[in-house]
């Protein structure tokens, strides 16, 4: 619902008269356009958005209603998923740990990116400018770390 | 992609029953991009930090020893509140609530600020243990984390500016793109820190 209110103001902003085009690029003009969803996918999208404004949520199938809503859950995730890591970060280092907690931290990101970000309920097109570059450099980054220290 | 060739394609695309174009926000695109360039940019200086974490582990555990987890620890809690404040300020925004707005994200910036700080006290501490920026690990260490620090500096600046101009009724429930735009540089900037947090004090 607020995405729609939003899109309004957008439109009322940039008047998008053909007539008016000067033939000069007009960098407030929407210059990308994705496929829309159907008609049933936007209502579930509006959905989403109000259930976003809302104070109960449901989370592991169960109705929670706290202040801030599914923005205050993730919170909550968040933050015992910290106190884990600090917990498994003060233990001696074993072999699963660094994966272990490289995991914590990806989940961790992934809560953000999703919910506080909005990749949930946004265009897919940003999903996918986030990941491109996010791959190469992990693939990068593994590259190098298999590479013998030869030239220290 | 003119207007009219817009038109066109949803015109098309109803007549054959597909679905039609949707416009996304220049400036919401124009944001990611820029983020994209970021994590090239954090991920390049958390590689050179793991290539050196993988061939002198010992040189990182004595770091850690000095370091202790307690203050990083209540850094991190901070920097991920302050996400939490922002996102509660965007959905005052969207509820037409300005007060709340400026309440949430003034509440944002001052735990920017109080990250920011405590960084300051645990390079006091570091400096003091001999871990300047022209030891081996040093200079892999405050690359990263001191460039994180510029972008929570930068953010804290950028949140004020939001809360004044809340505080002036420019955001509501039609308009909060520029709250929303904020929003996505403050949580990369939290999630930057969430693998930090990890790669540099955790393991």
């Amino acid at each position: 619902m607020a995405d729609e209110t939003q899109k309004t103001s957008v439109g009322q902003e940039t008047p998008l008269e053909p007539e008016n085009d000067p033939g000069i690029t007009d960098f407030r003009r929407p210059m990308v356009t994705g496929m829309a969803q159907s008609s049933a996918h936007e209502v579930h999208q509006m959905d989403v958005h109000a259930a976003m404004l809302s104070d109960t949520t449901t989370v592991l199938g169960r109705t929670v209603t706290v202040p801030g809503g599914i923005y205050t859950v993730v919170f909550g995730f968040l933050a015992v998923a910290t106190v884990l890591e600090v917990l498994l970060g003060s233990l001696p280092s074993g072999i699963l740990l660094i994966p272990l907690l490289l995991a914590i931290a990806t989940i961790k990101a992934g809560l953000v990116v999703a919910y506080y970000m909005h990749l949930r309920v946004d265009s897919r097109l940003f999903l996918y400018i986030l990941l491109v570059p996010l791959v190469l450099a992990t693939l990068a980054t593994l590259y190098l770390l298999a590479v013998p220290p030869v030239a220290y | 992609m003119s207007e009219m060739s817009l038109e066109h394609a949803a015109a098309h695309a109803e007549h054959h029953n597909v679905p039609s174009p949707q416009t996304i926000s220049n400036a919401k695109l124009a944001m990611w991009l820029y983020l994209a360039s970021e994590v090239v940019i954090f991920a390049t200086l958390i590689a050179v930090y793991l290539i050196f974490r993988s061939n002198y582990p010992e040189e990182v555990k004595t770091v850690h020893r000095e370091l202790g987890l307690v203050l990083v620890s209540i850094n991190t809690f901070v920097l991920l509140t302050s996400s939490w404040a922002m996102v509660m300020g965007l959905r005052e925004a969207q509820k037409n609530n300005s007060q709340g707005l400026v309440r949430w994200i003034g509440l944002t910036a001052l735990l920017g600020a109080a990250f920011v700080g405590l960084q300051g006290v645990e390079y006091t501490e570091l400096a003091h243990a001999g871990i300047s920026i022209g030891t081996e690990f040093g200079m892999r260490f405050y690359a990263p984390t001191a460039f994180h620090g510029a972008h929570v500096i930068v953010g804290v600046l950028w949140a004020l500016r939001v809360a004044a101009r809340g505080r002036k009724g420019y955001f509501n429930a039609q308009n909060f793109l520029g709250v929303e735009i904020f929003g996505l540089y403050w949580h990369f900037v939290d999630v930057v820190w969430l693998f930090l947090f990890t790669i540099i004090y955790l393991i």
